[in-house]
């Protein structure tokens, strides 16, 4: 066919590293997956807010939760500039 | 491609188990023989639902308590693998609970993937299912599942194919990444702010810092300066204890001197109460000779008295003897005179002469006369005698007075004697006490000026080491020469000195404590002030921090957001042009006539147009209403296939029976078409339509 609609392969177009591409395509089945029960769709084929908020939580762990919890070396830039 | 499937309990199948071909199978049988089930057992296997089932005890045989299905399945790459699951159905509204085991097959043995036993979710599951097979839920409603009666549903097109194809997953990926983009960048706003308040507050804590060395630097100054007054202070109360010591020696000295005046008094006292003693009474020699003369007397009135006792006595004894003489006589007389005038004695009998008689009555009266006589001379002179020792007794008690003062006269001088003695012996004794404290006192004296000389040699040259070496100088006196006068005056001098130095030094130390006190609340006020700087410029970091994480995350989301928003155009566009050269191929395939110039789907609702053979290529007619209920199924069953085609490589493709309502001539071109499309992929064909004339590999009938 020359088109492919598995993600991962579409993702490949982008610049982006093997790790973030790695969990965009684990986000896009989970969406996916959530979409595919028709109890989390609203009318008008949107998630509902449970399975939005399952979402978000999935993308907190996948890309806010380690770079969160990662030691604080913005505050030294700072510090130089008082020095 | 399924290889085989058991059924337990599920609708009308109590225990099934079918095998299949990988290429075409044919499962016939008559109405109601369950075949379609088997298309329902394949899809509650996979999902643990089924579409238009609202609950599991819907698809369990009647009354019975459990229902499972077990599928084993290869995938592309060859590995094959067995999905259990099970449904318990318990109580009146027959609520069911499910388990779930997915196992791989490897060399002979099985292994476990996955288990709800092992607390793996059902999402675990379906994206495992996805992974290895890329069977998703929607894709299996979608593009492998044609169900009877409604495959030409899709030529009117359906949203919910945004879904199938992922748009909507990267629509609501954009949206969710926009929003939460938008989020933190309003968050990050206060960023600046912040670094300000970071840089200002980084600022204030040096200056407080640079302060607070400048108060702790001033602080061990005033400490030297406090410790160095203090020790002077020590050194000057030591000064007045040396110098109270003075005092002491002064003080035990005037008690001891004291004590020995006393002493003096007193004696004095005696010795002028002797001297008006010897003018009272005269010499204590002559008292004493007075008294020996005295005693000398009284004893001789003694002496006399007791002779003129003993006359007593002998008058006395005297005077009985005459009583019982003249008792004797008169009663001689008595009987001489009761007898005289009787012949004979009536007593002895003998003859009485009465002259006789009366010369000797006569004799006797001369006689007791005689004795009378007697009697009143001694009485008198025992009267005399009496009178004599009464005269006698008279002065020895006289005497005894006399002897009595003069003996008290004496004792008392005796006893202001003895109070004499003792007085001098005391004196003696306090007097070598006197001597002792004086010296103890000058040794002190000297030993104090020696200290305070060597004191002053250490000191600074001031006013005040002036004015103790002149007190000092004062102090240099030969040690005869040294009075207790000198003494108490220098002892004076320097106690005002030491005094008022001590005063002036405590009030410098209390001045001093006082501005060290100031100090160290300034200090303390400062390090809380750091600290508390310390806990903001900390707080403020990593507010900073988590604000330019959340500024990175920011971008990072914009950038995603534009990456689905650019994904769900990419795969809208692709979709329906590659979908509509996809359907034209495959109906090409499945029909027997070649009648469409061209198949077009709608981009927003993927409904299909077609524009028939020898029509201009702009005049199009939507699919859902071409004439004909046969060529609309085929259209619909070859869309089916190939969304399935689009969307994935489908593995397989359940097919319910696709041939109603089509012509003999129709059904069997479909069907012998859709032989082909097994070439491909699996396929498993529920139909009770011309059976026999059906070639594919598997045929499976079911029984009712």
């Amino acid at each position: 066919m020359g088109v492919n609609l598995e993600i991962s392969e579409i993702l490949n177009r982008f610049e982006l590293r093997e790790q973030e591409k790695s969990n965009l395509t684990r986000l896009f089945d989970f969406t996916n997956y959530l979409l595919d029960d028709e109890s989390n769709l609203t009318k008008t084929l949107n998630l509902v807010k449970k399975a939005r908020d399952q979402l978000i939580e999935r993308i907190q762990e996948l890309f806010e939760g380690s770079l969160m919890e990662q030691e604080d070396s913005l505050e030294l830039e700072i510090e130089d500039d008082v020095k | 491609m399924i290889e085989s499937i058991r059924v337990k309990n599920f609708r009308r199948h109590k225990d099934l188990r079918l095998e299949f071909d990988e290429k075409f199978n044919l499962i016939h049988g008559r109405n109601n023989a369950g075949k379609s089930t088997i298309f329902y057992a394949i899809e509650y296997c996979l999902f643990g639902s089924v579409l238009g089932f609202k609950k599991i005890s819907q698809l369990a045989k009647f009354k019975s308590k459990d229902i499972g299905v077990e599928l084993i399945f290869k995938v592309k790459n060859g590995d094959q693998y067995k999905l259990q699951r099970m449904h318990k159905i318990t109580g009146k509204s027959r609520s069911a609970k499910g388990v779930y085991t997915l196992k791989q097959f490897q060399d002979d043995s099985e292994s476990y993937v996955l288990s709800s036993d092992f607390g793996d979710h059902e999402e675990k599951l379906s994206l495992k299912i996805k992974e290895i097979s890329g069977i998703s839920k929607r894709f299996f409603e979608t593009g492998l599942h044609f169900q009877q009666g409604s495959t030409s549903e899709i030529l009117i097109g359906s949203r919910k194919l945004d879904i199938v194809f992922g748009i909507t997953a990267a629509t609501t990926l954009a949206d969710v990444f926009r929003t939460r983009a938008l989020e933190f960048k309003k968050e990050a706003t206060n960023i600046e702010t912040l670094k300000i308040t970071f840089k200002q507050s980084k600022k204030d804590k040096k200056e407080q810092e640079e302060k607070l060395h400048t108060q702790e630097k001033k602080l061990q100054e005033l400490q030297t300066d406090i410790n160095v007054k203090e020790k002077d202070l020590m050194s000057f109360k030591s000064f007045k204890n040396s110098v109270e010591n003075i005092s002491k020696y002064v003080e035990s000295f005037n008690k001891v001197k004291k004590t020995r005046d006393d002493i003096k008094i007193r004696e004095e006292m005696v010795s002028k109460e002797f001297e008006e003693c010897i003018q009272k009474y005269g010499e204590k020699s002559e008292l004493s000779s007075k008294l020996e003369a005295m005693n000398n007397e009284g004893q001789q009135i003694m002496e006399k008295i007791s002779t003129l006792d003993k006359k007593t006595e002998t008058f006395q004894s005297t005077f009985r003897d005459i009583e019982r003489e003249k008792g004797d006589i008169e009663g001689i007389l008595t009987r001489r005179e009761e007898t005289k005038d009787k012949p004979l004695c009536e007593y002895c009998g003998a003859s009485i002469d009465p002259k006789k008689i009366v010369k000797e009555v006569k004799s006797l009266k001369e006689k007791l006369n005689e004795f009378d006589s007697m009697i009143k001379d001694t009485e008198v002179k025992e009267n005399e005698t009496k009178k004599q020792i009464e005269e006698l007794r008279e002065k020895v008690k006289e005497s005894d007075t006399l002897l009595t003062t003069l003996k008290t006269q004496l004792d008392r001088f005796s006893e202001l004697e003895y109070k004499r003695e003792e007085f001098k012996k005391e004196l003696e004794i306090v007097e070598k006490e006197v001597s002792k404290e004086r010296e103890n006192l000058i040794k002190n004296f000297v030993s104090t000026k020696q200290n305070i000389e060597k004191e002053i040699s250490k000191m600074e040259k001031d006013e005040f080491a002036n004015s103790l070496t002149q007190v000092v100088k004062k102090m240099e006196v030969k040690e005869k020469d040294l009075t207790l006068e000198n003494i108490l005056k220098v002892r004076d001098e320097l106690n005002e000195l030491i005094i008022s130095k001590i005063s002036k030094l405590t009030t410098t130390i209390d001045h001093l404590s006082s501005q060290q006190k100031e100090i160290t609340d300034n200090i303390n006020e400062m390090k809380d002030k750091i600290l508390e700087l310390d806990k903001q410029i900390a707080f403020i970091g990593k507010e900073i921090s988590r604000l330019q994480k959340k500024e990175l995350l920011s971008q990072l989301y914009k950038n995603y957001q534009n990456i689905f928003t650019d994904i769900q155009s990419i795969i809208r566009k692709n979709a329906s042009n590659i979908l509509s050269e996809e359907i034209l191929d495959i109906h090409q395939t499945l029909s027997s006539d070649d009648e469409f110039e061209k198949i077009s789907i709608d981009s927003d609702d993927y409904s299909l147009s077609i524009v028939p053979k020898g029509m201009d290529i702009g005049e199009s007619y939507p699919a859902a209403i071409y004439e004909g209920g046969g060529h609309r199924l085929i259209l619909g069953l070859a869309y089916k296939i190939a969304l399935g085609r689009l969307i994935g490589s489908p593995p397989f493709l359940l097919i319910d029976e696709p041939t109603e309502f089509m012509d003999t001539d129709n059904r069997g071109n479909l069907l012998s078409n859709i032989s082909s499309i097994s070439e491909q992929t699996q396929v498993l064909l529920v139909t009770h339509q011309d059976i026999d004339k059906i070639n594919c590999e598997k045929k499976i009938k079911l029984e009712k």
